[in-house]
């Protein structure tokens, strides 16, 4: 068999996801360990904002595969299973003796793994009577993949994007308007958690967490068949994108190999969790080990740098508190091309296995990940997004730490395409890269409110207990 | 802000039980009355449930029709899927998106009225 490719049918007939919380039950329910936080309101409807299927998607500690519904796999079909291929020409170039395998989720109409998870949830609120979803995004690949869900399920899409992204990328908007969605530069004067968030951030900047708050708000403020998505964090995404370690672990083995490493990027954990998961179970299966490595950028470091708090996951402050690593859910992270993994937290599931060394993590410097970015587009010719950028640093990094000996096999999941971001590698090539670390005295003050918070919630739970 | 304002409680009225617990009720709640005893097996089943899901209510006693299930009950959304499985489990049905069409649960009468919907259906299906 020639490994640089692989036949379609060799990969085809991934029906279901892979429940990784029926392989890890402890750390789903540490997970879950939440304060009671209830607001003084009256006429509050208790129905949530998900539909109960994504609910009990997010809780389902009984089912070790979840069936992919029909519609779901139907459009699944139309750019899956994706590519996974040997490095060849990256591993010569690095002189390494690993063997590195990429997958590669940007050759879909939203340019990234997003899509997903996009048309999952389509679906499911569309069967739950939803007409309108209401969503924050960061560097645009969800707002982009929900848009053209939405649309081929009939539903109204509004995005809120983050501003740094929402000028450095138009395209993204361009496509949401293309089908048929709403889009916002994020902080917006259209809700009170955007004009706060202005208040503060002058410039616009802004981070998911304020974009989030905004959708959130909105679709309270709509309700009835307005609802809230979100594109990463919640246990019921990551479980929609282990479609990609599922067809990537028939992939490897039907090139007769299997990772020693797997390599993704991480912002709230969902292409990581999405490739990474199915792996650690074919691992415990086969007897042989894995090592899942995150990959996240010098200006967020919320898994190096961050501690593992109960903290918000939005700036409306309406979400549930959850326990998870976080540099604050104020932290404005510098204006890195890689906006995807500026948000300040990561999904509580993850952080309980980060927690419990699961798996371990790498901060990249945009620099370095844009630099490899560039190498990786020479050797193999795929440009990559640049939070998968910096998933091939990391990757090159495990590589070059295995220069003689036994080879051992990396796989990177390339989460998305970078031909929205050529100006960032037009600034990568010019040297013009701006410094990406992050202001001390802001991870100081975020962290501080978050760890003041966090015992407060600490207290809560020690009087459950006794209680 | 909201989160600032926000206050971590409640914790302690869902975690208490035993003899000498009390029902966890705001006063809001106490002060109104008991308006329905549970009188049918749907009823009964969400009564059980209740008792499982927030200890301190006593089966026995369910909360009044008139209590607001988050400012009375301080069910919230973990809390409501967790009443679901219970529900699930008792009355031996599968509750799916398309049972909470057009429903609006804000007090604890309006849970009842969608139970019962949910064992009728049900009830339906196996005739």
């Amino acid at each position: 068999m020639n490994e640089m490719a692989l036949p379609v049918n060799a990969t085809s007939g991934v029906t279901s996801w892979c429940n990784f919380l029926y392989d890890f039950p402890e750390y789903y329910r540490e997970s879950t360990v939440t304060p009671d936080h209830f607001a003084d309101v009256a006429g509050v409807n208790v129905l949530p904002q998900q539909p109960l299927s994504l609910m009990k998607q997010s809780n389902d500690t009984s089912r070790a595969d979840v069936e992919i519904p029909a519609p779901v796999r139907d459009l699944y079909a139309t750019y899956r299973p994706t590519l996974l291929r040997r490095a060849h020409r990256l591993e010569e170039r690095l002189g390494t003796t690993a063997r590195i395998y990429f997958k590669y989720e940007g050759a879909n109409v939203s340019g990234s793994h997003k899509l997903n998870s996009a048309i999952a949830q389509a679906h499911y609120y569309k069967k739950a009577g939803v007409k309108h979803l209401i969503t924050g995004t960061g560097a645009g690949q969800w707002g982009t993949a929900l848009s053209y869900a939405c649309k081929q399920f009939g539903l109204r899409c509004t995005v809120f994007m983050v501003g740094i992204s929402y000028r450095q990328k138009p395209q993204r908007r361009t496509i949401v308007e293309l089908f048929g969605g709403e889009i916002h530069e994020s902080p917006s004067p259209m809700t009170r958690t955007g004009r706060e968030a202005m208040e503060r951030d002058p410039e616009r900047i802004g981070s998911l967490a304020v974009a989030t708050g905004e959708a959130i708000e909105m679709a309270r403020e709509l309700k009835d068949s307005a609802r809230f998505a979100v594109g990463s964090g919640e246990t019921c995404v990551l479980l929609h994108q282990t479609v990609i370690g599922n067809e990537a672990v028939r992939q490897m083995t039907a090139l007769g190999d299997f990772p020693d490493y797997v390599v993704a990027c991480m912002g709230a954990g969902s292409n990581f969790a999405g490739v990474g998961m199915p792996f650690l179970r074919a691992a415990k299966a086969t007897g042989r080990r894995t090592e899942l490595v995150a990959a996240e950028p010098v200006a967020c470091p919320k898994l190096t740098r961050g501690d593992y708090l109960f903290d918000i996951n939005d700036f409306s402050g309406t979400t549930p508190v959850t326990r998870m690593y976080t540099l604050g859910s104020r932290y404005l992270a510098p204006p890195i091309h890689a906006g995807g993994l500026r948000y300040h937290g990561t999904s509580a599931f993850l952080s309980a296995l980060y927690a419990h060394g699961v798996f371990s993590a790498r901060a990249i410097a945009q620099t370095d990940a844009l630099g490899a970015g560039i190498l990786f587009a020479d050797c193999e010719g795929i440009i990559p997004a640049p939070e998968s950028a910096h998933a091939i640093a990391a990757a090159m990094e495990i590589a070059r730490e295995h220069k003689t000996g036994p080879g051992r096999a990396i796989l990177i999941n390339i989460s998305g395409h970078g031909l929205f971001d050529l100006a960032g590698y037009e600034e990568a090539k010019r040297g013009a890269l701006k410094d990406d670390r992050p202001e001390e005295s802001l991870i100081a003050a975020s962290l501080g409110a978050a760890r003041a918070r966090n015992d407060d919630v600490a207290k809560a739970l020690a009087a459950d207990v006794r209680a | 802000m909201e989160h600032e304002a926000r206050k971590f409680r409640g914790a302690r009225h869902r975690g208490q039980s035993g003899a000498s617990a009390k029902p966890a009720t705001t006063q809001r709640a106490r002060r109104k009355k008991l308006d329905r005893p549970p009188t049918n097996p749907a009823a009964n089943a969400l009564a059980s449930v209740i008792a499982e899901v927030l200890p301190r209510h006593d089966p026995e006693n369910p909360p009044p029709e008139s209590a607001e299930l988050y400012s009375d009950l301080f069910i919230d959304s973990r809390r409501f899927l967790m009443i679901i499985r219970g529900l699930e489990r008792v009355l031996g049905v599968e509750i799916d998106d398309e049972d909470l069409l057009g429903v609006d649960l804000i007090t604890y009468g309006d849970l009842l009225r969608f139970v019962g919907q949910v064992a009728a259906k049900e009830g339906r299906k196996t005739e």
